[in-house]
């Protein structure tokens, strides 16, 4: 096998280069087995750490294959004929694969985390959430910094995920104010939420969840930031994100050719389709539910929409620490829609498909009683039935994982099946895909708090995607769509972005499905 | 050349040297913690499972004096009994302080602390939080100490303990962030280097555990006692290559087969079979069936947890896992394990202040001798570098400042050279001779064979020839031709020579003893001597080089006839 590691000798002529070399695969190896080979046997000049080899100290990580790992639990795929081992991410490099950790260490001296180590989290609203099974063991390998989309474009002022999950850490009861958490709390909100930190730990630790307590946290203690505490004050009261009036949730119906099919009163519902503030009240997205009940429609699903009854899924109230008001919107969702009796529900929007499908009944302590759906796997199964013929879209594509749908819901592969499905479509991926997608930016109400750091991610997403050369991004998520729409209209780059509703819709069409005669094209 | 002046020098960044800094810094006192690895992570700590500890969380049965005794009789009465009686005294005051810095231990779900029981023991008394309570102590401790304004530097190779007057003031080593010389002046020094496995070619403890302070302090002229008391963890695992030594907590529930699927220990006690035994008698039964061609498939014997009840195995989640992603599953399938160097119970004699013999220098944990005797009971480690470590901290800081600051740019010069000599040495020659890591696997290779389980006079003097052959090779071993920054094989020549020099005084310590005791066990004299042999061996190196001697054990409480 070729093993090719990065080089930096601070003694040399400052340039970094790769080293390769060949390495005889036994059985089976971790990154650390072929690391000590390397030294031992081909090259003693290497420099990497690594102390315990037992998963414990937490020293000897790094990225194989551009992936954060522990080199000790990492075995290495021993079908691939080369591999590619580099220094974590995020640190400064020392020499070879040593990074410089001084930056996590001063974070741990300074009063942001002297509550690190208290790995407890009682007393929060959202004890559920916070169960030992999340606070994990954290043993400071720094893996979750190096895949972090924030810390990349913060490393000054983010403390990164390895100290956030310190911020936690402290309880309601403790008697001592929490300085730490005061102190941390304007980064604390910047979290995109998008979990590559909690899937690449392999202490267990869910640091994604532990942000949300520590969020909930600052919010009982009325320490929200401004703009946060507006922007929640204002889904509170008017049940949605954009603070219209909620009525005005079927406003993207009303030039859909032919009207609403939605099933009559008494007639018994295949499916309720829960919308979303996005594709309800933002213009620009109003092409996601257009699609998909046309595609509902064309399909033969009896469908049902809730307008003005459906509230915001309250995901922006958890995501903001706002637990409280959270529970209001919950518990009238879950009361209208278990009064329409739907058996199932589908949402083309992850975010409130994961927070109706995972958050409602930890926060709520209840079952939902309905099944929920992503738009993906409804789509899937309608391809797979038979049921949605659809025709040839000439188009080489990339497609966008999103977070809620991807890293928090463990769904893949429903999407690349419907793209794969429409005949003259074909996928390409982007570096990271999957598990490890890279977030748009769009996350955990960032387009609020910094809008900013939101651009920035967006546009490293949108460099990956472009290059592979795709000529649309597809994705699964409205937000994800918004964003990276604004990414590639900003630095006026030659890709389209839609949402996969929006490029089956357009497949079926051209299978000659839209069967209202309209040409469609005004909605698409 | 950099310097760095602080009124207490601490090497080594296990438990022990991060009690010492966070109560020396409470003390008051400037505190320079210096690691060869990454601070609070290169250490035995991080691995450990078990605190053993009474306190108010002990069953009505346990008391410290229960402790006590367990410690004694298992140290087979070579322990020095006022230093075990501060520990059992003193450990729950330290579980206090961890508790008070953050760290959670397991409970039960009426809220009372879990108690995990071990051999030897007379009762229940091993806190814990699942099988990594070591990782979650040495968390609590460094961000403790760091909060306390403890300044802490990894990559820092300590060679060598510099002097003043006769007193130990600071240290000399080698910066491997930077790649240079670094010395260190202090008014006091405290050693927590730990223990030695790495002397060993299977053993549980970190690639760092190669004995340097040892070997430090033997040259500064400290006593060391009991260096022949080398305790090997029964059952580390031989197979697969990657976690070769892990040693396997669940062994403490498990059945061992031999390579004809005899229950071996049978043979030893036909009722009791594994269960109670302790560290050394399972060690040399197991290493007496692999020496015999009896072993399994790679030199080891078979552990068998397969009947050990699931709710078990939930207090072994991380080694469950860990032996499960290479491709043993504990539950269903055996593994291969042999005895693997995990404790050193000799070391540096200390008092109850943690005074070593030579004034200025402190030591504190496993890199001292003396508390354990001839053998560890499991727990009893974190319990010494809580109480110890804590004590070196104490009133090492106080001898501190009560000196005052002096500068210290006088310090041995001699040395200082010598050492930046040393190195610059290596570094430029040329593959004249073996690499650093070749004399290593040499050096494990001799103490295996012949300084490990089982012993015999003829075999411990092979060694010291062996050994002297080393000594003479490594002056013109080379490396590959790397510079001064983070240079391993560098690391490696300078570890090499002390493990050539511990590695001499255990042999020399166990060609002493003429006795089996403890983890001691000549084949010659396979009995224990209490008539004689009731003593410590004492080293000391001067200018004869190695000078032993016997010396009393302090029984202040207990004879061997109680």
């Amino acid at each position: 096998m070729l093993v090719r590691i990065y080089r930096y000798d601070p003694e040399g002529d400052g340039e970094p280069r790769y080293g390769s070399y060949r390495v005889p695969f036994e059985g089976r190896m971790t990154v650390l087995d072929v690391l000590r080979y390397v030294y031992r046997e081909l090259d003693g000049t290497l420099a990497f750490r690594w102390a315990c080899g037992i998963g414990k100290c937490g020293t000897c990580s790094v990225r194989l294959n551009g992936k954060p790992v522990l080199s000790c639990r990492q075995p290495i795929d021993g079908g691939a004929d080369e591999v590619l081992i580099e220094p974590l991410a995020n640190y400064p490099v020392v020499k070879d694969l040593v990074v410089d950790r001084e930056r996590y260490q001063r974070g741990l001296s300074n009063s942001l985390i002297h509550l690190r180590g208290m790995d407890r989290v009682p007393l929060l609203l959202t004890p559920r959430l916070i169960t030992d099974e999340a606070l994990g063991e954290c043993i400071e390998c720094l893996v979750c910094d190096s895949g972090c989309p924030v810390l990349i474009e913060r490393l000054q002022e983010y403390p990164g995920p390895s100290l956030l999950t310190g911020v936690a850490g402290r309880s309601e009861s403790d008697e001592a104010p929490n300085e730490a958490l005061e102190e941390a709390r304007f980064e604390v909100f910047r979290c995109l939420q998008c979990g590559r930190c909690t899937a690449a730990c392999r202490g267990g630790v869910s640091t994604d969840h532990l942000i949300l307590a520590a969020r909930e946290g600052l919010a009982r203690r009325g320490l929200l930031p401004e703009a946060l505490q507006a922007f929640g004050e204002t889904v509170a009261v008017q049940h949605n994100v954009s603070g219209e009036d909620n009525s005005g949730r079927l406003i993207w119906a009303q030039n859909l050719e032919g009207g609403l099919a939605v099933a009559e009163a008494g007639t018994p519902l295949e499916v309720l389709y829960f919308v979303g503030c996005l594709g309800s009240l933002f213009p620009s997205s109003y092409r996601v539910p257009q699609a998909l009940v046309q595609i509902l429609e064309a399909a033969g699903v009896p469908y049902g929409l809730m307008g003005g009854e459906e509230w915001c899924c309250a995901y922006p109230l958890l995501l903001g620490g706002m637990t409280d008001q959270a529970r209001e919107l919950i518990r009238h969702n879950l009361n209208a829609v278990r009064g329409r009796g739907a058996p199932r529900m589908v949402m083309a929007c992850p975010s409130c498909y994961y927070t109706w499908k995972e958050l409602y009944p930890q926060v709520m302590g209840e079952e939902v009683g309905v099944e929920i759906l992503h738009a993906v796997e409804l789509l899937e199964s309608l391809v797979d039935e038979g049921r949605l013929p659809l025709g040839e879209v000439p188009m080489r594509v990339t497609y966008h994982d999103p977070c809620d749908l991807g890293r928090k819901s463990g769904i893949y592969e429903a999407p690349r099946q419907v793209l794969r499905a429409i005949p003259g479509v074909e996928l390409v991926e982007m570096v990271d895909n999957r598990e490890d997608a890279l977030c748009c930016g769009g996350g955990s109400n960032l387009e609020t708090y910094d809008p900013e750091l939101m651009r920035k991610v967006a546009h490293r997403r949108l460099g990956q995607a472009l290059e592979t050369g795709a000529e649309a991004i597809i994705t699964a998520c409205t937000q994800c769509e918004r964003t990276l729409k604004d990414a590639a209209r900003r630095e006026r780059a030659k890709v389209r972005v839609m949402d996969v509703t929006e490029i089956v819709w357009r497949a079926a069409k051209a299978a000659g499905q839209d069967r209202k005669g309209g040409d469609g094209e005004g909605l698409l | 050349m950099r310097e760095l002046q602080a009124d207490v020098l601490i090497i080594g960044s296990g438990g022990a040297g991060l009690m010492a800094a966070a109560k020396a810094a409470e003390k008051g006192a400037r505190v320079l913690v210096v690691d060869k690895g990454l601070p609070s992570k290169s250490g035995s700590t991080v691995g450990a499972a078990g605190l053993a500890a009474t306190g108010p969380w002990s069953p009505p049965e346990d008391s410290a004096d229960m402790h006590f005794r367990d410690t004694v009789v298992g140290g087979a009465f070579l322990n020095d009994q006022l230093l075990v009686r501060i520990m059992v005294n003193e450990v729950a005051d330290r579980v206090r302080d961890l508790e008070r810095w953050g760290m959670p231990f397991d409970r039960k779900e009426d809220s009372s602390y879990f108690l995990d029981i071990a051999a030897g023991h007379s009762n229940p008394r091993l806190l814990a939080r699942s099988d990594r309570v070591g990782v979650g102590m040495a968390k609590v401790l460094w961000s403790t100490a760091l909060r306390m304004g403890v300044e802490g530097r990894g990559d820092v190779v300590v060679t060598r303990l510099l002097k003043r007057n006769g007193r130990v003031a600071g240290a000399v080593g080698l910066d491997l962030e930077s790649g240079e010389l670094l010395t260190m002046g202090a008014g006091a020094v405290i050693l927590a280097t730990g223990g030695i496995g790495q002397l060993y070619p299977l053993t549980s403890n970190s690639v760092y555990t190669t004995g340097n302070g040892l070997a430090m302090a033997a040259e500064a002229g400290a006593v060391l006692v009991n260096m022949e008391q080398v305790q090997f963890y029964p059952e580390c695992l031989v197979h697969p290559e990657s976690i070769r030594g892990f040693g396997l907590g669940i062994a403490e529930h498990s059945r061992l087969f031999n390579g004809r699927e005899e229950r071996f220990l049978a043979k030893l006690d036909p009722v009791g079979l594994e269960k109670g035994k302790t560290r050394d008698i399972m060690s040399r039964a197991i290493y007496g069936e692999i020496r015999e061609g009896r072993g399994s498939e790679h030199d080891g014997v078979y552990l068998d947890a397969t009947q050990v009840p699931r709710e078990v195995f939930r207090n072994f989640r991380h080694e469950y896992e860990l032996c499960l992603e290479n491709g043993i599953d504990l539950m269903k399938e055996r593994a291969e394990v042999a005895p693997g160097a995990h404790y050193f119970m000799g070391g540096i004699r200390i008092d109850e202040k943690c005074k070593s013999s030579v004034p200025g220098l402190y030591a504190a944990g496993e890199v001292t001798g003396g508390v354990m005797g001839g053998n560890r009971l499991s727990g009893n480690s974190l319990a010494d570098i809580l109480v110890f470590g804590a004590r070196a901290g104490v009133y090492a800081a106080e001898e501190a400042l009560e000196r005052g600051n002096e500068a210290h740019s006088d310090l041995d010069p001699e040395i200082v050279r010598e050492e930046e000599e040393r190195m610059r040495a290596f570094l430029e020659r040329r593959r004249t001779g073996p690499r650093p890591s070749e004399i290593k696997d040499r050096l494990r290779g001799l103490m295996w064979e012949r300084v490990s389980v089982i012993r015999s006079e003829a075999s411990l003097e092979a060694a010291l020839g062996e050994l002297n052959d080393l000594g003479e090779q490594l002056p013109r071993s080379a490396g590959m031709g790397g510079g001064w920054v983070h240079n391993r094989e560098l690391m490696e020549y300078l570890e090499a020579d002390h493990m050539l020099l511990v590695a001499e005084m255990i042999t020399r310590s166990a060609l002493m003893r003429k006795e089996s005791r403890g983890a001691h066990f000549l084949e010659e004299h396979p009995e224990r001597r209490d008539d004689e042999w009731l003593v410590n061996t004492a080293m000391r190196l001067g200018p004869e080089k190695f000078r032993l001697s016997a010396e009393p054990v302090r029984f202040t409480e207990m004879m061997v006839e109680d």
